[in-house]
């Protein structure tokens, strides 16, 4: 394959005849397929002879509507079912050709993406190609596939059940989102799931998993003419999609007041989650949330591990921003010791809250936070699947290079950026609580 | 890779091209007294290793270490205790200082002592709401005398042991347990290997060894078929554990073969009872079988474990009988075998692709007794496998009759 020089100065980008050279980041490459409209990232990390593969295609509960739910990771079960020419009755199913080989595989659904990935040895990166490209266009869908994996996903909507945090966080993100998508559960409503019919998800398919709505990342134990070469090889003959991919436009509208949820349930421990509407994963306040979730519950010397846990208030406490294409939630998790109340662990994070609006961060708790930050990043580069599973959800927020850039995003954020973000996200008119209250005798 | 052998420490050095990350991984054997309830006690001590040493307070050791972006780990794990440090080459040298200062002199004030209680008494309620845990716990249960490192008392008698416990307690379990030994650490990453070992024996070479006080007593018994239930009200999910205790230690000739075996019945997606029960029959999201809790100088259990919605709980549990059954008489064939093989190293490969996979890897090993060349000897071993000689420890050992069923939900 001929090669040519682009891109920036000292950087040797080859570009195939197939292949389009599009940018560079943090040492990520991003290459375009005219033909399709395919994204391909990639990146040479020789530490260990592995290689990991991910696709990403950019759909997920966020375009499911009333009936649908759930349809989005429905869909990613029955992607291992395989295709006409890998499947179980071949002899050659997926997850089997793919093992047998070392492969960890497996797939992943969220709000805004849905993600498959193989590392394995880098002499079978083909393999993981061939598979990726076949099943993108000629999944086979089975109506009898189907209902064995219809009651395969029923026990995992059960076992998510019976985690009470996992009951806790879809109530409070339902009752926090009345009009978009993150309303509703990504493994979908029980009955949804029970009753959606092979037609349904054919469509969802045959909607959302084209080249032109994907992104394929290559990190590893690889060349890159060869990689490129291959990748052009095994999806250069798929088509784009024959209409323009379909664009969730559904906007939450303003929250004006708190919103409070109960959930009670058999137990013996109590839990609170207090949810702050957030900026969508590309604004850059989130990076100081980000920095705020980290002053204020990560480490020992954070603001609630000192006011809650070490004061035996609770067991744990935990903050959250969630990075999503759309508005989020950042959320406060209290798991309450033996003993104690609700009222005292809320009024505890409401007053944490509280000075952290109306008082200033210091330096050295940025500092602290900053230091994880960067350390993160680098333990997150530790292995190829872990970069490319860093890119896959930066890709899902809508930019890749969000990943590559972040670090020295988070350089520039300010105590002063932390105290505006505080003040204007951490407001009760944007906030919505959750209590899990166990209860000891039988429910009716 | 660098091995150093230094009064107090064996250290295994394999720096890799990974940019600026060190991962350090560690044990050393305590000999729990675990008919005297001594897990509990030396879960209680390791979780206060990082609550203030005698030179720092709980909140100066975290500063130190979150300033930097370190990481240190302290696990209960049976007859050892266990340590992980994440660093960046820059500040491992000062992660390391900390580390070695909370293993050696920890503080363990009445206050951390109390409020660790509190802590683990939250735990152990908690985990009364968790029916995998549960259902593990009824098993070893059953499995094991109190004796055994694989026991597991009731949540009960648990909380009352705690509440028993003082801080004297815990001052003499560590004076009495940790330490003893020497400390096996096991290095990967972005750093010089001549600083570390200087710095690695400075720390941790210094100790007096003390002759081994402790011993282990935890024999094999045979499994007494039967089943149990434990109600956790309000879980539609039901956890099941089928499983049997083995005679066998790691270092015995059976393990590998009783391994290989096991994998083809239940270690991954494409095993017997993922196809059977989940791909198949749609029973269950998950099923698997693995073996657990061996060391060289003590056996451990098989078990498989399923998750099934309450309306297929028996189908399921039938259904993961029937593939154990299958295995037991007609054992496995010459095409899974070649499968399981290429799978096996594969996986073994892409299991040290980061740093931790490899300290882990490297550590297990060392606590194993066997030397790094035995590790880099894994897939010969694998490939030296045959049906026959796994066929014959699966027939002898892997007992459809002697199993014991545990469900563990709102039953």
């Amino acid at each position: 394959m001929a090669g040519k020089k682009n891109g920036a100065p000292g950087l040797v980008h080859i570009q195939t005849s197939g292949m389009e050279f599009v940018r560079t980041s943090g040492g990520i490459e991003e290459y375009r397929m005219p033909g399709n409209g395919l994204r391909v990232l990639f990146m040479e990390q020789r530490t260990a002879p592995v290689a990991a593969v991910l696709v990403t295609y950019r759909v997920g509960s966020r375009h499911e509507g009333l009936g649908l739910t759930g349809a989005t990771h429905f869909l990613e079960h029955l992607m291992f079912k395989g295709t006409a020419r890998f499947n179980k009755k071949s002899g050659t199913s997926i997850f089997n050709v793919l093992q047998r080989v070392g492969a960890l595989v497996n797939a992943t659904t969220w709000f805004d993406r849905t993600n498959y990935y193989e590392l394995l040895p880098s002499a079978y990166l083909d393999l993981a190609l061939q598979i990726e490209a076949d099943r993108m266009r000629n999944a086979l869908i089975d109506p009898a596939d189907m209902e064995s994996e219809r009651t395969v996903i029923l026990n995992e909507l059960d076992r998510g059940e019976n985690e009470p945090t996992r009951r806790l966080h879809h109530a409070v993100w339902s009752a926090a989102f009345q009009a978009h998508p993150y309303h509703h559960p990504t493994i979908g409503w029980r009955s949804d799931v029970e009753n959606v019919r092979r037609e349904v998800l054919k469509q969802f398919y045959d909607t959302y998993y084209w080249p032109n709505n994907a992104t394929l990342s290559i990190i590893g134990d690889a060349d890159r003419a060869d990689v490129l070469e291959k990748v052009e090889a095994f999806f250069g003959g798929i088509e784009a999609s024959p209409q323009t991919i379909p664009q969730t436009y559904t906007v939450e509208p303003p929250q004006y007041g708190e919103r409070r949820i109960v959930l009670r349930r058999p137990g013996l421990l109590g839990a609170i989650k207090m949810a702050y509407k957030s900026p969508k994963g590309s604004d850059p306040d989130a990076d100081a949330l980000d920095l705020l979730a980290i002053v204020l519950a990560w480490g020992k010397n954070s603001r609630l591990y000192k006011a809650l846990t070490d004061a035996g208030l609770t067991s744990h406490v935990f903050a959250s921003n969630a990075r999503l294409r759309d508005p989020g939630l950042f959320t406060l998790t209290a798991m309450l010791a033996p003993g104690k109340s609700h009222a005292e662990v809320e009024e505890t994070l409401r007053t944490s809250l509280a000075e952290i609006v109306q008082e200033e961060v210091s330096e050295k708790e940025l500092d602290r936070a900053r230091n994880h930050m960067i350390a993160q990043e680098a333990f997150g580069r530790d292995g190829p699947f872990l970069i490319a599973a860093h890119l896959n959800e930066a890709i899902a927020v809508g930019d890749w290079t969000l990943f590559t850039t972040y670090l020295d995003r988070i350089r520039g954020v300010t105590s002063d950026d932390l105290n505006r973000v505080a003040r204007t996200y951490f407001t009760d008119d944007g906030l919505t609580t959750g209590l899990y209250v166990p209860v000891t005798e039988p429910l009716t | 890779m660098q091995i150093h052998g230094a009064p107090g420490v064996d250290l295994y050095l394999l720096p890799t091209a990974v940019d600026s990350v060190v991962t350090i991984e560690g044990s050393f054997t305590t000999y729990p007294d675990f008919e005297q309830g001594d897990a509990l006690l030396q879960s209680l001590t390791v979780a206060l290793l990082d609550k203030g040493t005698l030179h720092h307070t709980q909140f100066e050791i975290a500063d130190a270490l979150e300033q930097t972006g370190s990481e240190v780990r302290f696990s209960s794990e049976g007859i050892r205790v266990a340590f992980s440090l994440r660093t960046l080459r820059a500040r491992a040298a000062e992660a390391v200082f900390i580390l070695a200062e909370q293993l050696q002199q920890p503080l363990f004030s009445a206050e951390a002592f109390e409020k660790e209680k509190a802590r683990m008494a939250a735990g152990l309620l908690r985990s009364q709401e968790n029916t995998a845990i549960q259902a593990d716990a009824a098993l070893r249960r059953h499995l094991f005398s109190p004796r055994h490192p694989q026991f597991v008392p009731p949540v009960e008698e648990r909380l009352a042991h705690l509440d028993r416990l003082n801080e004297g307690d815990v001052q003499a379990y560590y004076h009495g347990h940790f330490l003893d030994g020497p400390v096996q650490l096991v290095v990967v990453g972005d750093f010089d290997p001549a600083d570390f070992a200087g710095l690695l024996k400075s720390h941790f070479g210094a100790r007096p060894i003390r002759t081994a006080a402790h011993s282990l007593t935890a024999e094999y018994r045979q499994t007494e078929p039967g089943e149990t239930t434990v109600s956790v009200p309000g879980k539609d999910n039901v956890d099941v554990r089928i499983g049997l205790a083995v005679p066998f230690g790691k270092n015995d000739p059976e393990y590998l073969p009783f391994y290989v075996g096991n994998f083809i019945l239940g270690g991954n997606f494409s095993s017997r009872l993922m196809s059977a029960v989940r791909d198949e029959q749609g029973l269950s999201y998950g099923v698997n079988s693995a073996m657990i809790g061996f060391d060289r100088r003590h056996a451990g259990y098989w078990r498989t474990a399923i998750t099934l919605s309450r309306g297929n709980m028996t189908a399921g549990i039938e259904a993961t009988c029937e593939q154990i059954r299958l295995l037991h008489e007609q054992g496995i064939q010459e095409e899974e075998l070649g499968t399981a093989k290429t799978t096996l190293t594969g996986a073994f490969q892409v299991g040290l692709a980061t740093t931790h996979g490899l300290a882990r890897a490297v550590l297990l090993n060392a606590e194993r007794g066997m030397p790094p060349q035995y590790l880099d000897a894994f897939p010969e071993r694998i490939e030296s496998q045959t049906v026959d000689s796994i066929n014959a420890v699966l027939a002898a050992h892997l007992l459809p009759s002697r199993l014991f069923v545990v469900r563990a939900g709102d039953i």
